[in-house]
């Protein structure tokens, strides 16, 4: 994963308000999708089987 | 709130009866909706991967996003309002559509993503911001934008 | 002739079950239908991003050549994903897309497309040491990226106008229509 991190320097840095609330909404996004993206995956496939078997 | 009146004024006005009158105009519309959307993710992606180092590494990421940014704006206007156009056609239809309501939730996430969140961060030195947070509010920004893409692709399905 | 055998390899296309069963699969087909216009968004995005860059009006403090050169293999990643869907999406519909007028506006509009980034590809190799720092781009490749845009507009939008069914060939249409969606009596 060096590649990953390859412009920043100083990589263990307090993280201040804005940076705090960046990473929580971020969270909260990936939490989100996954709940929705997962939910829509699931009927799809409950829908086909229940076609299809 | 009921909203249910204001979608059924919506496909009676003016912009609503030009739609659903003039077929020509309305896949017109469609088109640009389609070309902004390239030009919105177009920026996405770079700006985003550029924050995750994949694209564009040896190009300071201040300079990269500052560029991005701008014509982000500019296909977000674009996008919205054709997008106004064509929903205004189908209004009541769209009000009984649940993967529009998704996409609605999505843009607007996306729209306070971006301004309340993702801007002021970015315009502070990208040194400085914490590397977690950083490559954090990039994926969270993809996962944004596509899921507006995608889910405002499925509303033409269901 | 031409249209003739068109139609017949449209007919063998549609012979196939997958291309059926592709066709009849909510979906499947909406599924690749979907990849196919969101796709847009990394294939299309890249090329407006290296062609406004050559307008002079993004990035032009970055070198043109790096953007182009750097933004090459995302774009390519998306238009390979947009040909593979594309092929599927003709695939499942055969007999019609191949007698839509659109289809072959568009397709038209692709090959002219390609034949311009080849040129304009060349072009550029050619010249961008003389030229790399400066904001815009040399006026023949001005011409170029703006003709790009231009004809990709039009790939899109007659892209778009396949859905629509106002000159299909089973509706009554003019002489001219009829010769050039190549319509077949079946």
């Amino acid at each position: 994963m060096d590649w990953f991190f390859v412009i920043e320097e100083k990589k263990h840095m307090k993280m201040d308000r804005l940076e705090m609330l960046a990473l929580a909404t971020s969270s909260a996004v990936f939490v989100v999708a996954l709940v929705y993206w997962g939910i829509q995956i699931q009927g799809v496939r409950e829908l086909l089987e229940m076609a299809y078997g | 709130m009921e909203l249910l009146p204001f979608f059924e004024w919506a496909e009676t006005s003016l912009l609503g009866s030009i739609g659903k009158t003039y077929g020509g105009v309305y896949a017109i519309g469609q088109s640009l909706h389609l070309m902004a959307l390239a030009l919105l993710g177009g920026t996405v992606l770079l700006t985003d991967l550029r924050l995750l180092n994949v694209v564009l590494r040896d190009v300071p990421s201040d300079q990269v996003i500052e560029n991005a940014h701008k014509w982000f704006k500019v296909a977000l206007i674009i996008i919205m309002a054709t997008g106004i156009f064509m929903a205004a056609a189908v209004a009541t239809r769209m009000y009984y559509n649940s993967f529009y309501w998704a996409k609605m939730t999505a843009l607007l996430a996306g729209i306070v993503f971006v301004f309340a969140i993702k801007r002021p961060l970015l315009k502070r030195p990208h040194k400085e911001i914490n590397p977690l947070v950083l490559k954090s509010v990039a994926m969270a920004s993809l996962v944004i934008w596509f899921s507006v893409a995608a889910t405002g692709r499925w509303i033409g399905f269901s | 002739m031409l249209n003739q055998g068109l139609f017949n390899f449209a007919q063998w296309l549609d012979s196939f079950e997958l291309s059926t069963r592709l066709h009849e699969s909510y979906y499947m087909y909406n599924w690749v239908e979907s990849t196919h216009v969101v796709s847009l968004m990394l294939s299309l995005g890249m090329l407006f991003i290296i062609d406004m860059r050559m307008l002079g009006l993004t990035l032009t403090n970055v070198p043109a050549s790096k953007i182009a050169s750097k933004l090459n293999l995302p774009m390519m990643i998306g238009f390979s994903i947009m040909i593979i869907t594309g092929l599927l999406l003709f695939f499942a519909v055969p007999v019609r897309t191949t007698q839509s007028i659109w289809f072959r506006i568009k397709f038209v509009l692709l090959i002219a497309a390609a034949i311009n980034a080849w040129l304009f590809h060349k072009k550029l190799n050619e010249s961008v040491s003389t030229w790399d720092n400066e904001p815009k781009a040399p006026k023949r490749l001005r011409y170029a990226a703006g003709l790009s845009l231009g004809l990709w507009a039009g790939i899109v939008t007659t892209g778009r106008l396949i859905a629509y069914d106002w000159y299909d060939c089973y509706r009554a249409q003019s002489q001219f229509i009829t010769w050039a969606a190549g319509c077949m009596a079946e």
